[in-house]
C-alpha cells in the first residue's frame, strides 16, 4: 500500500535551456560536476573545468586527484531525449586503436 | 581485411566484440558503446585485444598507446593489451621498471589454434600476475 503516490515520482532537477550535466569518469570513479555547464561548451573548456574540479576534489563521487590529467579523454554529448529530460555531457577515455606496418611507437 | 577489437575478462573470456561499423584496415574508431561495456565490466575486465591485419609480430601504435593510457586512467587499473596479427599475438602492458608500455611476449599461432593460444596465454599471465 502506497500512502503517498507523489513519493514515487522521480525528482528530476530542472536545468535552464542550453545547460547540461557533465559526468566525469576518472580513476575508477564517476561523478557529476555540481554546477551545470553550457551544452555548447568546447571540449577544451569542459576538460579544463573537469581537471580543476577533480584536482580540487570538487566532484562528488570522485576523490581529489591533485595530478588529474584528462589527456586523451573525449566528450560525448547527449541531448534531451524521452528517457532523460536534460542535456548530458560525458567526459570519458577515448577508445580508438589503429596503426600501419612500420609506424609502431613501441618495440616489436 | 579490417581491424576490430574485443574486451576480455581476467580469465581470457571474450565478453564484447566491437561492431565492425567504421573499422578500416588501419583503424578501430572510438566507441562509446565499447567504453560503456568496459566501464560496466570494470571489476572483471582483463584487457582489450585488437587486430593489426598484417603478418608477423607487431608493436603498438601511438594511437594504441594513448588509448591504453586513457582507459587505464579512467578505470584506475592496469590491463593487458594484446594485438593480434595474421600470425602472432603480441601482449603489451605497462612496465613499471621502464615506466612505459612494452611488450610482454609474442605468441606465434600459425601452427596452433589461434584463440586457444590467446586464452591460454592470458590465463598464464593472470595467474602469474604478469
Amino acid at each position: 500500500m502506497v500512502d503517498n503516490e507523489e513519493a514515487l515520482v522521480p525528482v528530476v532537477e530542472a536545468l535552464p535551456d542550453g545547460m547540461a550535466k557533465l559526468n566525469i569518469t576518472y580513476d575508477g570513479q564517476q561523478g557529476d560536476l555540481p554546477d551545470a555547464v553550457s551544452f555548447d561548451s568546447t571540449d577544451a573548456d569542459l576538460m579544463q573545468g573537469a581537471t580543476e574540479a577533480v584536482r580540487a576534489g570538487d566532484v562528488p563521487g570522485i576523490d581529489a586527484h591533485p595530478d588529474a590529467d584528462f589527456t586523451d579523454f573525449i566528450v560525448d554529448r547527449y541531448p534531451v531525449c524521452a528517457g532523460v529530460p536534460f542535456n548530458r555531457l560525458s567526459l570519458r577515455p577515448k577508445t580508438p586503436f589503429g596503426g600501419r606496418p612500420g609506424d609502431e611507437s613501441t618495440k616489436r | 581485411m579490417i581491424e576490430t577489437a574485443m574486451v576480455f575478462t581476467r580469465d581470457g573470456h571474450p565478453i564484447f566484440w566491437l561492431s565492425p561499423n567504421g573499422c578500416t584496415p588501419g583503424s578501430v574508431p572510438d566507441s562509446d558503446v565499447m567504453w560503456n561495456r568496459i566501464w560496466g565490466d570494470r571489476d572483471i575486465i582483463g584487457g582489450v585485444a585488437h587486430t593489426h591485419p598484417w603478418d608477423g609480430p607487431t608493436g603498438a601504435s601511438h594511437t594504441d598507446v594513448t588509448t591504453f593510457a586513457a582507459i587505464e586512467a579512467g578505470l584506475g587499473k592496469r590491463l593487458y593489451w594484446p594485438i593480434v596479427t595474421m600470425t602472432h599475438v603480441s601482449y603489451f602492458t605497462w612496465l613499471d621498471e621502464v615506466r612505459e608500455y612494452g611488450l610482454v611476449q609474442h605468441v606465434d599461432f600459425r601452427d596452433t589454434n589461434h584463440w586457444f593460444e590467446v586464452v591460454k596465454t592470458l590465463r598464464q599471465l593472470s595467474q602469474t600476475g604478469g
